[in-house]
């Protein structure tokens, strides 16, 4: 089920996922477009 | 070895002279990663050796992961490595499944619904839907609500002697369709020139192209688009006449997005006059004269409420120094409040002195049912100014006066009042004849 972007820090600031590092595509996932 | 920190090395040196406040960032992502790294989430910025992601790591204050080669199952097991207990992993639409299906929880973010469906096995992962869709974003990048300034290409055919005529209506209809196009195309220009500039800006980087709701790319063809659907439609089914005022709009309004707008009394005035020439190109359109007391009217009028909405953006400056994109300081305020309040009072008086004249008792049964007009004018121009003083008022007056139900109720009057002028039976118009 797709969730929205705008609750992305609820889910990334979950009990139990702030231990982990979190990993970040930089271009395909970060940036909209192409530099 | 050393090639590859040589490599390195050579990015970052180049990183220093990017500008990565302008990235393209996907804010949503952006503003949670934020909310992670002050709760203290460790958050890892992952991609090729490239001075932009240097740049970018450098200015959010972020770790950076090079991915060597491009190479994402090497990656994957270096991840595996570095974190025995688990990561999470953000990617986009076209990221490898193989760190994806590695992490504790994945997040994808920009993907089709085709792609969610291909990738249903990925139980750990989390997909994201943008903020709008594309059909949405589209809409709002048009900017539709602005395309109802362009009623006024109508007011010629509503004053016309007599009943309005429908076929007059229709091409006054297809006339503002023309400047609804051509504006929209004006707006897409803009925003793909201040694409960098809205990305740092608070409330422009919501726009679709800056907030990557659009892609970029999409831009240039939706603006020759736009605009060849506008003048195509003008000299198809309009007169040539009216195509050289669909032009000169154009050109009046681009040169007032790119330039004129931070001109000093000069974007108040050029303001004013894009209403007025609505008004005219509507009577060109028409075949309908317009009259020189409409075009004073509309002028003395579309400069106070330029001067409204110059005098709410003052307002709301905290600074001292010159409005950013704007000819003003906030020691003008009331100058400029002087200057708005005036031109709205000379229309008040323009129309006043139109009621009396030749073309008006031609054109209504009972002229001096106008007189009832100026109250509603003089009430709705001194609300506006109360309201923008008051700081009631955060919108464009044109904008704001659309939602406000008293301007909603003024405008009926106005209708009502005009409408009874003219088709006025006797006994009524007695009652009023002074």
């Amino acid at each position: 089920m797709p969730k929205s972007l705008s609750n992305l820090s609820e889910l990334l600031l979950e009990e139990g996922a702030r231990n982990r590092p979190l990993y970040v595509e930089f271009e395909t996932a970060l940036l909209t477009a192409d530099l | 070895m050393a090639g590859g920190k040589a490599r390195q090395l050579n990015s970052a040196r180049q990183a220093a002279s990017l500008a990565p406040a302008t990235f393209p960032y996907r804010q949503d992502l952006l503003e949670a990663l934020k909310a992670c790294g002050q709760r203290g989430r460790r958050v890892v910025l992952v991609g090729a050796d490239t001075p932009e992601l240097h740049a970018a790591g450098e200015h959010l204050g972020l770790e950076i992961q090079v991915l060597e080669g491009g190479d994402h199952s090497r990656l994957r097991d270096r991840l595996l490595l570095a974190a025995p207990a688990g990561f999470d992993y953000v990617a986009g639409s076209k990221s490898d499944v193989g760190v994806l299906g590695a992490a504790v929880e994945g997040y994808v973010v920009g993907a089709p619904a085709s792609q969610r469906s291909a990738r249903s096995a990925l139980v750990n992962v989390h997909w994201l839907t943008p903020r709008l869709g594309l059909l949405p974003a589209l809409v709002k990048e048009l900017r539709p609500h602005q395309w109802s300034k362009n009623a006024l290409l109508a007011v010629p055919v509503l004053l016309a002697p007599g009943v309005p005529r429908l076929d007059k209506l229709g091409i006054a209809a297809l006339a503002a369709l023309t400047f609804s196009l051509c504006a929209s195309a004006g707006y897409v220009l803009n925003d793909l020139l201040d694409l960098e500039a809205d990305r740092v800006h608070r409330s422009k980087r919501h726009r679709p192209f800056a907030s990557g709701d659009l892609p970029v790319i999409a831009g240039p063809p939706l603006f020759w688009g736009l605009l060849f659907a506008s003048f195509a439609l003008s000299l198809s089914f309009l007169a040539p006449q009216f195509t050289v005022l669909l032009a000169l709009y154009l050109v009046g309004t681009l040169t007032y997005s790119l330039y004129l707008k931070k001109q000093l009394l000069v974007d108040v005035l050029v303001l004013a006059a894009l209403y007025t020439h609505r008004i005219l190109a509507g009577g060109v359109a028409t075949g309908i004269e317009v009259t020189t007391w409409l075009l004073g009217f509309s002028m003395f009028l579309f400069t106070s409420l330029a001067f409204a909405k110059r005098y709410v953006e003052l307002q709301a400056t905290k600074s001292e120094d010159q409005v950013k994109n704007r000819g003003y300081f906030k020691t003008d305020l009331q100058m400029v409040t002087a200057m708005g309040t005036a031109s709205g009072y000379i229309a008040a008086l323009v129309f006043v002195l139109y009621v009396d004249t030749a073309v008006v008792r031609a054109r209504y049964r009972e002229p001096s049912l106008l007189w009832l007009m100026l109250p509603v004018l003089l009430y709705w121009l001194g609300r506006i100014w109360l309201l923008a003083g008051r700081g009631q008022m955060q919108d464009d007056p044109v904008k704001f006066a659309m939602k406000d139900r008293t301007s909603l109720w003024c405008g009926v009057l106005v209708v009502a009042i005009v409408t009874a002028a003219r088709f006025a039976p006797n006994p009524l118009a007695s009652l009023v004849s002074w």
